[in-house]
This record gives C-alpha cells, sequence and structure tokens, in this order.
C-alpha cells in the first residue's frame, strides 16, 4: 500500500501520548483515532495529488526535480 | 486536485473518534482541530516536497519522445516537508482555535506533530510516482499519479 496504514503509526503514536505524559485510560483509544485519521488523510492525499509536467529529461531518465500540483 | 482539505479529514477524523469508543463534549471539537493540523500539513508538503531526478525514462533522440519507464520518489522531511517541530505549533493554534483549552493541549499537540511526521516520512518511503508519464522534446508532457 503507498499510504502508511493505520497499524503501522497507531503503536508510535501510543509511545509518543505517553512520553508526553498522556496516560489516561483512553490514551490507547485517542492513538488508535490519531492513526486511524492520518492514515486516512494520507491515502487521501496519494488518491488527489499529482506530479505536475515540465519535468527535464535525457533519453534514459529524468534530470531535474519534479512538483506536485 | 490538490492536497485534501480540512472538512474532508475533519469527516474522517469524526468517524475515528467515534470508531475508538471516544465520546466526550469535546469530540467534534478535536476532529476540528486534527482535520485543520493535518490539511495544513499535507498542504504544506505537497508545496516543499520534490520528486526526486532520475526515474527511469525511454526517450530515445532525436525527439526525445516516450515515457518514463520507473518509479520515482518523493523526498522526505524535514527538507521536503514539514518536520514535527514545524507541524506542532499549527497543531497547537488549531487546538486553540477549536477551542480546546486543557493543560495538557500543548503535549498533544507534540504528539501530533510527532505524528505528522512519522506519516510524512512513512508516504515518502512507500509511496512511489507511478511510471508512464509520457516525455516529448525530453520534458514530460503529462501530469503523473503517486502509487
Amino acid at each position: 500500500m503507498p499510504a502508511p496504514q493505520k497499524a503501522q503509526l497507531e503503536g508510535a503514536i501510543l509511545g509518543f501520548l505517553q512520553s508526553a505524559g498522556l496516560k489516561g485510560e483512553n490514551a490507547p483509544d485517542l492513538a488508535s483515532a490519531i492513526a486511524e485519521t492520518l492514515a486516512g488523510a494520507l491515502d487521501m492525499f496519494v488518491q488527489q495529488v499529482q506530479v505536475a509536467p515540465g519535468i527535464a529529461a535525457t533519453p534514459a531518465a529524468t534530470a531535474a526535480p519534479g512538483r506536485l500540483m | 486536485m490538490p492536497a485534501p482539505q480540512a472538512a474532508a479529514i475533519e469527516n474522517l477524523a469524526r468517524s475515528a473518534l467515534k470508531s475508538a469508543g471516544l465520546e466526550g463534549e469535546n469530540i467534534p471539537e478535536l476532529a476540528k482541530a486534527l482535520g485543520d493540523t493535518f490539511a495544513q500539513m499535507l498542504g504544506m508538503f505537497a508545496s516543499m516536497t520534490m520528486v526526486l531526478p532520475g526515474i527511469p525514462a525511454a526517450a530515445p533522440p532525436p525527439a526525445g519522445s516516450g515515457s518514463t519507464v520507473g518509479p520515482g520518489m518523493l523526498l522526505p522531511p524535514p527538507a521536503g516537508g514539514p518536520g514535527a517541530s514545524v507541524i506542532e505549533p499549527i497543531a497547537l493554534g488549531a487546538l486553540q482555535g477549536a477551542g480546546l483549552k486543557g493543560e495538557k493541549i500543548p503535549e498533544l499537540a507534540k504528539v501530533l506533530g510527532q505524528a505528522g511526521e512519522l506519516g510524512l516520512t512513512l508516504l515518502c518511503a512507500q509511496a512511489k510516482v507511478a511510471p508512464g508519464i509520457a516525455v516529448a522534446g525530453f520534458v514530460t508532457t503529462a501530469p503523473g499519479r503517486l502509487m
């Protein structure tokens, strides 16, 4: 999958919450919700943005950086 | 289509908070803050990141026409997008702007900054520019997609 999945983010986010002193009983639920939201937003990003045309190329490869649009 | 808008991400957040069983009175404000934070972050990323040169292409001379034939990579944060230290104040502003003012709000903003940088870094490691972008006269002439 191109965009990171919720499961790739959730454990780290729970660690960030605990390190920040946010250790209430709902911390795992909050980590789950933040991970699901972020994964969904990144997936939308992958679906929506495009690479702008106009990238210079040689016969064998692009030769300049490109931008998103 | 540009980066996703805050309202669309807010809807995602509302649903994610509900399915996680979080139903306090401030949940709508938290959903709004998540939407605003991640939308601003993705907007910054879209303008900061670069498609790195070196995408394999087949565009033989003399016309220099053909297409890219391999995947491309995106430049990750901090050079290619907002890092945690940039996202954190955006998140703090979004949380406060949504009316959330508890004593732990700065800590939550810090977490959202760290989470955002992690998400963008993983995105750059996993998402690729799809091959098949048309090339004519030694320059790409059509938009490309991410995959």
